[in-house]
């Protein structure tokens, strides 16, 4: 029973149908919502097909036990087939394989030609010196009167198929060990303020770090005339047993920082207060110009009567960059309402203004910085099985392969030489390759005839 | 000389190219195949023209912030458009035969004016997550590998009809079974290793900028699921010894979920790739 369930496993038969069902799980998972809370998922199914999906797992796939499970036999039939592999690859290796014929494939090549005066030893010896160099050591066989031999090149890389199959296991096992023994998480960080703890992206209780993880400041530069961040930064202190470690570290998207095998990237980031805007305040009838600090729907008294409001501000408006909507409510009833650009002050001279001249100094925004946190164990075996994936696929399937049998048939007054071939070359055609050898090979028995 | 000008000369050519091979395949007349293929080319240099103007253009018009022209949905149309004729005229290159562009010549004119007519043309800065060096070679193995399998698929609808197309087969006009078979395994063999690396450098890129290797985004998820269908492909044929017409479906199969890949998840699904979308 178990030696039968055994071979069925090792079997390449059960390896389509795995490949397919991960691609039909995998397909389930990016049509179903994943990761939503309950709530969600009973107003999208109600109430008895949610809790039944659920059950199946359709709203968490890849991490579901049956699409584990799958992954799972996939490692487990790999193994198997692979370890099955071994022998035959041994054996053709080493064997001397029939030669391919015009139903076989259709990468074969031959063309048979005749040479006279010599014996078919003395022929079978001036080819295998004439493929020395280019082939490993020829084989030979003989049947009756008739010589043939086999050469061939790059045989090794059909090996490749092992490097493969093993880059995909560590792959997989790097995932196992990430998923069993890795935590990703967030810290939500106000700037000058210092996070103890994450909050795990999957939810549950806040994983204490064991060091300080302190904001230092925040910035964000936008493209010009866009909305559009060209780059966020955060720069944190790192504090340990009462030292700081590590000092005003950048982190940016795209460059993470690391930390006793933590890894910490740029996620996002916010307001964390409204924004502190100072605007600039000249009238005739005030002696200097008036200064003032504010938030937006902040007001501030005038020196001669009346009210300065912030309306609005934003960093970026439009392509104008850092504009403030300011409003003036002056003796009388009269309410002035003024654009104030800071990049473009000749805008804010217009007229209609009661002889007020406003400038945006300039303007401070707090921000709170979201940092990810990520620890994953398993990386380096993955990156170790990427690397062996992307060169064992490239050496399996692009490097030069060749394989040619000579065929010396001894006539009544000559011998009839064929040369057939099989192979793969990236950028020189198997039949160009042939004719050329298949013509010096000519050449050089007839010079020793 | 704007890159948008070249890309309408680009798609004339490919117009007069697809014109002159149906006059071809009706009359059989060589002097228009070669027509074709000569219209066909005038289009790639046209293509490769405005690709590097269109490079060259987002430096005079972002300064420091240019980027390659790999980066959304019109531009992955363009880049599109311009592999497929790229593995069209390798295949020419090998083979020189007058309809193997029966395929790859509308593919490509219909990739271009899909980009003229629905997608958002202007160039515009990098967001910070792009701004990588992985960029061009992720983004460039992806497609590179999109076009080898769009090859591969048409060599295998080609084999799938063979009967309807025997007497083209015989006049040495399409590829005969026994080259289909050859273009269709070599197509998709290079489309995998394309694949392949063009995943494992998007994992590597999205373990610097997202924190995780693999995230299960739909966009990393739809990638997995046509490298299985290819990877089953590879299997059912070294160790099962599939071949023709079944193993033309399989292929078939995986373009289609190399399709959905594309512009079924950049259209559809929301997720951490959605630059690519409209």
């Amino acid at each position: 029973m178990t030696e039968r369930l055994l071979r069925t496993l090792a079997s390449l038969r059960v390896t389509l149908p795995l490949l397919f069902g991960l691609a039909l799980g995998a397909l389930l998972g990016t049509v179903m919502p994943q990761n939503l809370g309950e709530a969600d998922y009973l107003r999208l199914f109600g109430p008895t097909l949610a809790p039944l999906l659920g059950m199946l797992g359709l709203f968490d796939v890849y991490r579901s036990p049956w699409f584990i499970t799958l992954l799972g036999l996939l490692a487990l039939n790999l193994c198997l087939c692979t370890w099955r592999l071994v022998p035959a690859l041994r054996r053709t290796l080493r064997e001397f394989p029939p030669a391919p014929t015009a139903a076989r494939t259709g990468r074969h090549f031959s063309e048979p030609f005749s040479v006279t005066g010599l014996s078919p030893e003395e022929a079978a010896r001036a080819v295998e010196t004439f493929l020395a160099n280019r082939f490993s050591p020829l084989r030979r066989r003989q049947e009756g009167e008739t010589i043939h031999l086999f050469a061939q090149r790059g045989a090794w890389t059909r090996l490749a198929v092992i490097t493969i199959h093993g880059s995909v296991l560590l792959i997989l096992a790097g995932g196992a060990a990430g998923l069993l023994w890795g935590f990703q998480g967030y810290a939500v960080i106000r700037e000058g303020e210092t996070a103890h703890e994450l909050l795990p992206t999957r939810g549950g209780k806040p994983l204490p770090l064991g060091f300080g993880l302190r904001c230092d400041d925040f910035s964000v530069a936008f493209h010009e005339g866009h909305r559009l961040p060209r780059e966020f930064k955060s720069r944190v202190s790192i504090l340990e047993g009462g030292q700081t470690v590590v000092e005003r570290q950048p982190i940016t998207v795209n460059a993470p920082l690391g930390y006793r095998g933590i890894r910490f990237y740029q996620s996002n980031y916010g307001p964390a207060a409204p924004p502190q805007v100072t605007l600039q305040i000249r009238h005739p009838s005030l002696p200097h110009p008036w200064e003032q600090t504010l938030a937006p729907g902040e007001n501030r008294p005038l020196p001669g009567g009346g009210t300065l409001r912030l309306l609005r501000f934003s960093p970026t408006f439009r392509e104008f960059g850092p504009t403030a909507l300011a409003e003036l409510l002056l003796p009388g009833n009269q309410e002035l309402t003024l654009p104030v650009f800071k990049n473009h002050p000749e805008l804010s001279d217009h007229h209609g203004g009661g002889g007020f001249r406003l400038k945006l100094v300039g303007f401070r925004q707090p921000y709170y910085t979201v940092l990810l946190a990520g620890y994953d164990p398993g990386v380096g075996l993955v990156w170790a099985g990427f690397l062996l994936l992307g060169g064992g696929l490239a050496t399996a399937l692009l490097w030069p392969r060749r394989r040619i049998w000579i065929s010396i048939v001894a006539g009544r007054d000559r011998l009839d030489i064929a040369v057939t071939g099989e192979g793969r070359h990236p950028l020189r055609p198997e039949e160009a390759f042939l004719a050329t050898l298949s013509h010096e090979l000519r050449r050089r028995l007839a010079k020793g005839s | 000389m704007s890159s948008t000008v070249l890309i309408n000369a680009a798609t004339l050519f490919l117009f007069g190219a697809l014109l002159c091979l149906l006059l071809f395949a009706v009359g059989g007349k060589h002097r228009f195949g070669n027509w074709a293929q000569a219209a066909a080319a005038a289009g790639f240099l046209a293509l490769t023209g405005a690709l590097l103007l269109r490079w060259r253009e987002s430096y005079r018009l972002l300064g420091g912030e240019g980027h390659i022209p790999l980066t959304n949905f019109y531009e992955s149309l363009l880049f599109f458009a311009w592999a497929l004729l790229l593995v069209h005229f390798l295949l020419q290159l090998r083979f020189r035969l007058p309809l193997l562009g029966t395929m790859a010549i509308p593919s490509a004119l219909l990739a271009l004016l899909a980009a003229q007519w629905s997608a958002d043309a202007a160039i515009r800065p990098l967001v910070p997550a792009l701004k990588s060096n992985w960029l061009t070679f992720h983004v460039a193995t992806c497609f590179l590998g999109y076009a080898a399998f769009a090859a591969g698929a048409a060599a295998a609808m080609l084999l799938v009809a063979r009967k309807s197309q025997a007497s083209k087969m015989e006049k040495g006009l399409l590829p005969g079974p026994e080259l289909l078979e050859e273009i269709h395994l070599q197509a998709v063999t290079v489309g995998f290793l394309l694949l392949t690396l063009g995943i494992l450098t998007g994992s590597a890129w999205a373990h610097g900028a997202w924190g995780s290797y693999w995230s299960w985004d739909p966009k990393e998820t739809w990638s997995l699921i046509v490298w299985l269908i290819y990877a089953a492909w590879l299997h059912a044929r070294l160790s099962r010894g599939w071949s023709g017409k079944r193993l033309a479906w399989l292929s078939l199969l995986g373009f289609a979920a190399t399709l959905f890949c594309w512009l079924g998840v950049n259209l559809l699904l929301p997720g951490l790739h959605s630059y690519g979308g409209m």
